[in-house]
């Protein structure tokens, strides 16, 4: 298998299996465009992505190379979100900011599996939560004016009004 | 979390559940904005419709965002609104005859005979939940609201009672604050003789009598007994804002 080298945003070059690599399609298109050969002793600079991150980013991908690849959209997409395999589970057990980064960089390189994976995780993070407990996980600043904020303050108010 | 782009903040609500997304969209400016373009009226349409089999608009509605949300901010517990909608997970229970005949002709007469004031309808095929509004009796300070409920009828029914709770808040001294329902006929003394139908009934009669000798909000209970006008103007206050779903037509 022919490898192709990338660099992260910081400097360090990554020798990866160009079929690995491809599972990114901005990677893909990149490569297309360019035509790069693939005996050719080019890197591929991704500006966006930093040395940590791209490192997972390809342990993803080598796991998941084998993987049929995602279902096309559709309307009735399901929400289920308890289907995460346990080894993207084990995974994606890292601090928010790197989840965030992770997103960010499944969405830059255009990995759908990863993305769907990671933002399924922030899903669970969201859900069967108030509006405070999200806000409170996520360390949200509630910027509603007062009166939008009535809402809430009906919530509490039984004790209030007795 | 800011550092997210809408694109990506999409995915991750797209994942959601209806009120995990109610939820979502009460937590900030930005993530309200985001999921009022990108979920259409339809949408909240078919979630309404899903909660609350049972709602009917008067008018035309034009955002049926602000319908739902009336609907889920009046619900006592969030939790429980989120249990209510099971239809799409079907238990495989082992139904006994007797359930079954009971409930198919509690059903009819339910559907050919309803009491007044009352609805009930099954959400799942085994009619394990059940969603039901009562319309606040005349006279009383509930006046003027249609109340939901959610029952639940275990797999022992008849033998056993259903579960009743309110899904609309109503200042009952026999309603906790939690929605649930302190009725003697369901709790203690259960009969054969008694139906979804006839607890409903008797829901509603609580509702223009409430039982103060045994009370699920005691002090609500002393505040009925010693100061009944203040008792009724909060719990017609109540009634206005989360029971007239209809009378505050929603824009």
């Amino acid at each position: 298998m022919p490898n192709i080298k990338l660099q992260s945003s910081d400097g360090e070059v990554f020798e990866v299996d160009v079929d690995i690599a491809k599972c990114s399609v901005t990677i893909k298109t990149m490569l297309e465009d360019l035509g790069m050969d693939e005996d050719e002793e080019e890197v591929v600079p991704l500006p966006n992505v930093n040395s940590a991150i791209l490192r997972k980013v390809i342990q993803w991908a080598t796991y998941h190379k084998d993987d049929p690849p995602p279902p096309e959209d559709d309307e009735n997409k399901d929400k289920r979100t308890d289907d995460i395999s346990s080894w993207d589970a084990d995974f994606l057990k890292v601090d928010q900011g790197t989840l965030y980064e992770l997103i960010l960089a499944a969405n830059y390189l255009d990995i759908k599996g990863l993305l769907e994976v990671t933002c399924k995780t922030v899903a669970n993070m969201i859900k069967g939560k108030t509006p405070e407990e999200v806000r409170k996980t996520f360390n949200i600043k509630n910027d509603f004016s007062p009166s939008e904020e009535e809402q809430v303050r009906k919530e509490n108010e039984w004790c209030e009004e007795k | 979390m800011e550092s997210l782009p809408p694109e990506v903040l999409l995915v991750v609500f797209s994942h959601l559940d209806d009120v995990s997304l109610w939820s979502a969209a009460n937590v900030c400016r930005r993530w309200c904005g985001l999921l009022s373009t990108h979920v259409t009226s339809q949408q909240w349409q078919q979630n309404v419709k899903l909660r609350w089999p049972l709602y009917k608009p008067i008018g035309n509605v034009k955002n049926w965002y602000k319908v739902y949300d009336f609907l889920a901010s009046s619900a006592p517990c969030r939790t429980c609104l989120a249990q209510t909608c099971l239809r799409s997970r079907s238990p495989r229970i082992q139904e006994n005859s007797w359930r079954k005949n009971r409930l198919h002709s509690e059903l009819k007469s339910l559907r050919i005979d309803p009491p007044e004031g009352i609805e009930a309808t099954p959400l799942d095929q085994m009619c394990c939940h059940w969603q039901a509004t009562i319309t606040g009796p005349v006279g009383s300070p509930y006046e003027g609201g249609l109340f939901y409920l959610y029952l639940q009828v275990p797999c022992s029914y008849p033998l056993y009672p259903p579960v009743v709770r309110f899904l609309t808040k109503i200042l009952h001294p026999n309603v906790s604050r939690h929605g649930d329902v302190g009725i003697d006929s369901i709790h203690h003394n259960w009969s054969l003789a008694l139906t979804i139908s006839k607890v409903l009934i008797s829901v509603q009669s609580l509702l223009t009598d409430p039982y103060c000798q045994v009370c699920m909000e005691p002090e609500l209970g002393e505040m009925y007994m010693n100061d009944r006008e203040k008792f009724d103007e909060i719990a017609r206050a109540w009634t206005w804002r989360y029971a007239m779903h209809d009378v505050v037509t929603p824009l």
